[in-house]
């Protein structure tokens, strides 16, 4: 008790530092304009720094997606006064994959897509970076009642547009889909500042430009991450398979994995009951609806009290606010399941790109499983 | 022989009243600028002792690297000096330390050797003074009939091979190819529309084989807007040089040249770095790969404000007018319909920025605050 009354004691310190030191942390790119733009793709010579070729790129940028976000190692990279996330390295990160770690804080929230260049499982396969067996992604049959294309073109698939993730699915060049989203002023995205009304109008006040999908950005990407320094994701207590609000993290990831988020008959996370047992793990559903003395009750981040949210399996809320309290959770419509609970988006060291080393799940092997082995039983805390 | 002499004596006559009403141009006493045989004995202190004995193209009494320099130079005044009554614009600087003023066009220190001598910064116009970075023009679009050494690779080394028109040529003649000191536009000193071949051409642009009979139009300011280099207000912002624009689409193809684009400013800036212009957009509907020149600023997001009317016409930052008139129709303002163009970021003859820019790109920050200049005249969000 005394421990755990000292970490929320230092939560509350922290937090109230953030409230009254930390100005608006706003997303929105600073810094010279030669750091990303080249007005004629012409500059002799070619600034090294710039790393690029095959341009000139549109939007006047000196590179592409990958090419701007890209680095040899490191999480973050720095073009003169602008620091930029890095999603691509060279070389292989550091990623502790046990259920206890899960590679937090060592990658940015998203992963990083270096696994998905050594193996298809492992990773997002945009923009060229390794290759695939998939013709389209897995779950996509309802596309269509998302916005995205009947059919899909895998060697199209790219960061943004209508065959990405980031930017406006109905246009389909990358460039164009993210046009002026790195200039908007994102404050309505931060938590001192957070904006319902806004988040979500456009693809630069989209939650990391995934146009329509409302969060909280944590300012470094989660490049450090605590139980109180983290990204805060949207979720929706559904109470039918079926799509209500378009504005999730999951309704995002939805959009080409449909199958695996809702739909009739066999489709979606159950057939037409609706509860466990689930045909698929449930998603945009709140933990807070299972029984006062289930084990999901028992959610917290290891080695931290119940309630602790886990930067390790982030659970999201169903309403944002600015200044709202990010941890502990309450389980009343806080608590709810995510695909990002379990997946980052970008790539992973482990297949199906998880948080975590799904072969470390190992059930009944710990009577303290959250706390010992986390992962899975960061949620599933009694198996 | 004697029927003819009343001729010449009217010939003789008007040549003494008429001047008045060529209102051209240079104004002032020939022999200002020119000597007819280089043998002027004693030798005037104003001229160049180089050219006694030595007499120089187009009779000039000056000599420099070439015909131009010998005139538009100056180790005191590094925006214009009076000779005789008439203003001679100064392009190249000769004094020790850069210029702090300077022209419209920029000044010519920045890029020569001895004085500034960095090649990002200006244009190479002085003789067997090549660019140490670029072994052509940026952008250029392939033109292979003007001769060897052609001006639209390169400036510092005289054509040959090709027309009369052109052969010897380079330098300033690069792109002020017809050179009209005499022509019959406004009175030098003053400004003026200049919109036909007669008056010369827009700062003497024209063309040549099918840009024959084409030139750029424009309204001139008379002092070529010395004091205004810093977006000042020294003789008010309303009084500056006006440049003509047509609005291009930016997609693929879209044409460069006088033909394609019109007597505009831009135009001609396409006849070496066409690239730029040309392939603005990589496919139809796309977005931009290249920054748009002559294309409309557009009445939505943040350029809004910059055409509603009210936005002050900042010359640091000058855009185009979809069509000039004289005097111009409020000149202090920017409308709807004006256009980004070349000249809008860029000074033809050198500035103390790279690429010729008119403001220093490293200190264009965004998200930095500060004033609405440079990049963010336009992009006027970019640095909130």
């Amino acid at each position: 008790m005394k421990r755990g009354a000292a970490v929320v004691f230092v939560g509350i310190i922290v937090v109230a530092f953030l409230m009254v030191f930390g100005s608006p942390a706003m997303a929105k790119v600073t810094g010279v304009c030669s750091n990303c733009h080249t007005m004629h793709y012409s500059q002799t010579p070619w600034p090294g720094w710039w790393n690029s070729s095959g341009g000139p790129y549109r939007a006047l940028t000196v590179n592409d997606c990958l090419g701007c976000h890209s680095a040899d190692s490191g999480v973050t990279k720095t073009l003169g006064t602008s620091t930029v996330p890095v999603v691509f390295t060279t070389t292989e990160p550091t990623y502790t994959v046990t259920g206890l770690v899960a590679g937090v804080g060592q990658v940015l929230a998203g992963g990083n897509f270096y696994w998905a260049d050594t193996s298809d499982v492992k990773g997002h396969n945009v923009s060229g970076i390794g290759s695939t067996s998939f013709t389209e992604p897995p779950g996509y049959s309802q596309a269509t009642s998302y916005g995205r294309p009947a059919t899909w073109t895998m060697s199209k698939f790219t960061c943004a547009g209508t065959y990405g993730c980031h930017g406006k699915p109905d246009v389909e060049d990358p460039f164009a889909a993210i046009s002026g989203a790195h200039h908007t002023d994102d404050s309505c995205l931060k938590l001192t500042t957070y904006d319902d009304s806004e988040a979500g109008s456009s693809v630069g006040k989209s939650y990391r430009f995934l146009l329509g999908i409302k969060g909280i950005e944590d300012s470094d990407w989660e490049k450090t991450a605590s139980s109180s320094d983290h990204n805060v994701y949207l979720g929706e207590d559904r109470t039918s398979d079926t799509i209500s609000s378009t504005a999730t993290i999951s309704y995002l990831c939805a959009e080409c994995h449909g199958d695996f988020h809702s739909g009739a008959g066999n489709l979606g996370m159950d057939d037409d009951n609706f509860g466990s047992p689930w045909l698929r793990h449930p998603t945009d559903y709140d933990m807070g609806n299972t029984d006062s003395g289930s084990e999901y009750r028992s959610y917290g981040h290891p080695g931290a009290s119940v309630g602790t949210y886990s930067p390790i399996a982030p659970v999201g809320w169903d309403t944002l606010s600015a200044n709202m309290s990010i941890t502990p959770v309450t389980f009343s419509d806080d608590t709810i399941v995510l695909c990002v609970s379990c997946h980052r988006a970008h790539g992973t060291p482990n297949d199906d790109i998880l948080r975590w080393d799904y072969s470390l799940m190992d059930a009944g092997s710990s009577t303290d499983p959250r706390n010992e082995i986390g992962g899975c039983f960061i949620c599933h805390t009694t198996k | 022989m004697v029927k003819r002499e009343p001729i010449f004596f009217v010939i003789f006559i008007g040549l003494i009243f008429l001047p008045s009403f060529v209102l051209a141009h240079v104004s002032g006493l020939c022999s200002n600028c020119h000597t007819m045989h280089a043998s002027q004995t004693p030798w005037p202190d104003e001229w160049s002792s180089g050219v006694e004995g030595n007499p120089q193209p187009y009779l000039l009494a000056t000599k420099g690297s070439s015909p131009c320099v010998g005139c538009h130079s100056s180790s005191t005044s590094s925006t214009y000096y009076e000779r005789g009554g008439c203003k001679v614009p100064v392009v190249l600087y000769t004094g020790g330390s850069e210029p702090t003023e300077y022209l419209a066009g920029g000044n010519f220190w920045w890029v020569k050797e001895g004085l500034g001598n960095d090649d990002t910064k200006g244009h190479n116009v002085f003789l067997n003074e090549g660019d140490d970075n670029l072994s052509e023009a940026p952008g250029a679009v392939g033109f292979t009939t003007c001769g060897t050494n052609s001006c639209h690779a390169n400036l510092h080394l005289p054509v040959t091979g090709a027309s009369e028109e052109l052969n010897g040529k380079y330098g300033c003649q690069g792109c002020h190819l017809n050179v009209k000191h005499h022509a019959k536009d406004h009175p030098n000193g003053e400004s003026g529309l200049v919109d036909s071949a007669d008056k010369g051409w827009y700062r003497f642009l024209s063309g040549h084989m099918s840009g024959d009979g084409h030139g750029v139009e424009g309204y001139e300011h008379g002092e070529w807007e010395a004091g205004l280099h810093d977006g000042g207000n020294h003789q008010g912002a309303s009084d500056h040089n006006e440049y003509l624009g047509f609005h291009q689409v930016g997609e693929p193809g879209s044409g460069y040249g006088f033909n394609g684009l019109g007597h505009t400013t831009t135009a001609f800036c396409t006849g070496c770095h066409g690239v730029f212009h040309q392939e603005q957009k990589k496919e139809e509907g796309g977005s931009w790969v290249r920054h748009p020149s002559d294309y409309k600023i557009q009445n939505k997001g943040e350029y809004a404000v910059v055409v509603g009317g009210s936005y002050p016409y900042d010359p640091l930052s000058p855009v185009a007018r979809p069509s000039l008139s004289d005097p111009p129709s409020d000149p202090g303002h920017v409308h709807s319909g004006d256009m980004v163009m070349c000249l809008s970021c860029h000074r033809p003859h050198g500035s103390p920025y790279p690429d010729l820019l008119r403001w220093d790109y490293t200190q264009q920050i965004a998200g930095g605050g500060g004033d609405d200049k440079g990049c963010f005249y336009c992009h006027t969000q970019k640095n909130d």
